[in-house]
């Protein structure tokens, strides 16, 4: 367990640093320890003394002190203002100053860790291509916008994953759900811990009904769906973001979703053997 | 004295050793840390690193982030009944009911999520199956720390405090309560009926009578159990808090929800916090005889 602490932290401080456009000898001495400590950390050779833990946290405003169990870490809002006047250090080839963001990097995670896992080789040519620090999905509520969403999800269809196939993935949540994923029981606790993530474009609604449940669309982000190229497989997979998290939590068993539109662009229902 | 961090965690983690009744030797083993090693990061007074703590704290049940905190106590008695741990400070006289805090566990999840109620149990070092046991008693300690932890956490208001009483229906499990409380004629037996009936349910710290009921109001007592008291070996001022008597207002405001679809108003007109004999509650029923009003003031009835 402490490798994967290590491991863990390791990623994490990275991220952060990275994020902030900061050297390792910047970095280290923010938090008032040696170039050689961070490098050992971010190396994953050496585990931070709780001390240093607490002053990386504070300095960097970051929210749970657990995240480490999780491999995520989200900062506080006011920190992904800068992106608005210069961009994004972890993915410098997309334009983030227009804010047309769709939603975070935790949407996505899930998907990360799927390509890691099953398209290592191929999925690490096309971050180098595109100039994306993997980094960026370790920061759970970075901004996704619907320029790199369409990039991301072009990759996926190279990859066979498209909109009818996405339903079919066996996908992992732990890391974008963290240490909530453990405490997941019911069907219920699921749509409270999606609905709370405030990035969200679509609110999620739960059916009184087994095997269904609904999602609306909020008028506002009709314009971001409309912009995407890939708007069918983003949104499948937006739409199907409920369900994939029950059958992870293994709340459900999987199945065949079904996606019904209910009323054109605003009003979906999914239905799923209970 | 002022103590820096470092100073703190070291008396913390000596504590939790002397509690453990543990040598050197086992404390380091328990750390994952050889002995030198443990010895090194002693004597230079620097925190152990982020692993071994966070390991450490994960079997002994606590958050690691207290300790760094100086008020900083483990806790590792279990209850002798069955196997859930429990710390030491809950264990006895045990009047309580775990439906009132329940309560607050509900209404937590669903207004900061399900991570809020995970760290108030974590914190508590407690477990969920410590709250969803049937008849699991607690004393009347838990639901004033947890109430603190909550104000001081979340800065919950009073009005959030209420609210958590008035969860009480939603929460409740089974339908003795629904029952009790939906077959009353009137308002005022349905009163009655809580009152004289049901209170034992979720409080034996507290002795509950109607101490009148005219005029459309009625006048409740809530008298500390003086054995209770004297078993938390507390003063009568120091029995309960501000916030969980606010949640418990809220309970005693649901109880019309059953039958009437709202709360009543209710009101504290005395308090043991501040040096009454019993907390004192005006129940106005008032609301609740408005649709009789109506029905008489009805045209068709006065002619």
């Amino acid at each position: 367990m402490s490798k994967e602490i290590n491991n863990s932290i390791a990623i994490l401080f990275k991220s952060t640093r990275r994020f902030h456009r900061l050297q390792q000898t910047e970095f280290s001495a923010i938090l008032g320890v040696t170039q050689g400590t961070i490098s050992k950390i971010e190396a994953g050779s050496m585990s931070p003394e709780l001390g240093l833990w607490f002053k990386f946290l504070r300095a960097f405003n970051i929210q749970d002190p657990y995240c480490f169990t999780y491999y995520g870490v989200e900062f506080n809002e006011n920190a992904f203002q800068v992106l608005k006047t210069e961009g994004s250090s972890l993915a410098p080839n997309f334009d983030f100053k227009k804010g047309n963001y769709i939603f975070s990097s935790r949407k996505l995670r899930p998907l990360y860790d799927f390509l890691v896992k099953n398209h290592a080789k191929t999925f690490e040519t096309f971050l180098k291509d595109n100039k994306i620090g993997k980094e960026i999905f370790f920061i759970l509520n970075h901004p996704i916008t619907t320029e790199f969403a369409d990039k991301f999800f072009s990759f996926l269809e190279e990859n066979k994953i498209n909109a009818k196939s996405v339903a079919l993935l066996d996908l992992n949540f732990e890391h974008a759900l963290g240490r909530q994923m453990k405490d997941l029981a019911v069907s219920a606790d699921i749509f409270s811990v999606i609905n709370e993530d405030s990035d969200t474009f679509l609110d999620y609604e739960m059916s009184d009904n087994k095997g269904e449940y609904f999602i609306n669309l909020k008028k506002k982000n009709l314009p971001f769906i409309r912009s995407l190229e890939k708007s069918d497989l983003v949104m499948n997979y937006n739409l199907l973001y409920p369900y994939h998290v029950m059958k992870s939590a293994k709340t459900i068993k999987g199945s065949n979703p079904v996606i019904h539109e209910v009323k054109k662009d605003q009003r979906w229902q999914v239905t799923y053997a209970s | 004295m002022l103590l820096n961090e470092n100073q703190i965690f070291w008396l913390n983690m000596e504590r939790i050793k002397d509690s453990l009744l543990f040598s050197d030797q086992e404390f380091a083993d328990s750390l994952g840390l050889s002995l030198k090693e443990y010895l090194k990061f002693r004597q230079a007074v620097k925190m152990l690193p982020l692993n071994c703590v966070f390991e450490f704290a994960e079997k002994m049940n606590f958050h690691f982030e207290d300790l760094l905190a100086q008020d900083f106590k483990l806790n590792s008695l279990c209850i002798k009944e069955n196997d859930i741990p429990v710390p030491e400070r809950y264990t006895y006289a045990t009047y309580s009911e775990v439906l009132p805090i329940r309560n607050i566990i509900n209404y937590l999840e669903n207004v900061r999520g399900l991570r809020a109620k995970t760290n108030l149990i974590r914190k508590f070092q407690l477990t969920e199956e410590f709250f969803n046991r049937e008849n699991q008693k607690a004393n009347i300690f838990l639901i004033s720390d947890i109430t603190t932890y909550l104000k001081k956490t979340y800065n919950f208001t009073d009005a959030e405090f209420l609210a958590m009483g008035h969860r009480t229906p939603h929460v409740v499990k089974g339908n003795f309560l629904r029952d009790k409380l939906t077959a009353p004629k009137s308002i005022e037996e349905v009163v009655s009926c809580f009152f004289e009936e049901c209170t034992d349910l979720f409080d034996k710290n507290y002795d509950y009578k109607i101490f009148s009921m005219h005029n459309g109001q009625a006048v409740i007592d809530a008298t500390p159990i003086k054995h209770v008291i004297e078993e938390l070996g507390l003063g009568m001022s120091e029995f309960s808090n501000e916030e969980a008597c606010l949640t418990r207002l809220g309970v005693l405001s649901s109880i019309t929800w059953y039958k009437y679809g709202k709360n009543a108003p209710v009101t504290k007109i005395a308090s043991v916090l501040d040096g009454d004999n019993s907390n004192r509650y005006l129940f106005d029923m008032n609301p609740f005889f408005k649709a009789k009003l109506t029905l008489l003031s009805s045209p068709s009835l006065l002619h």
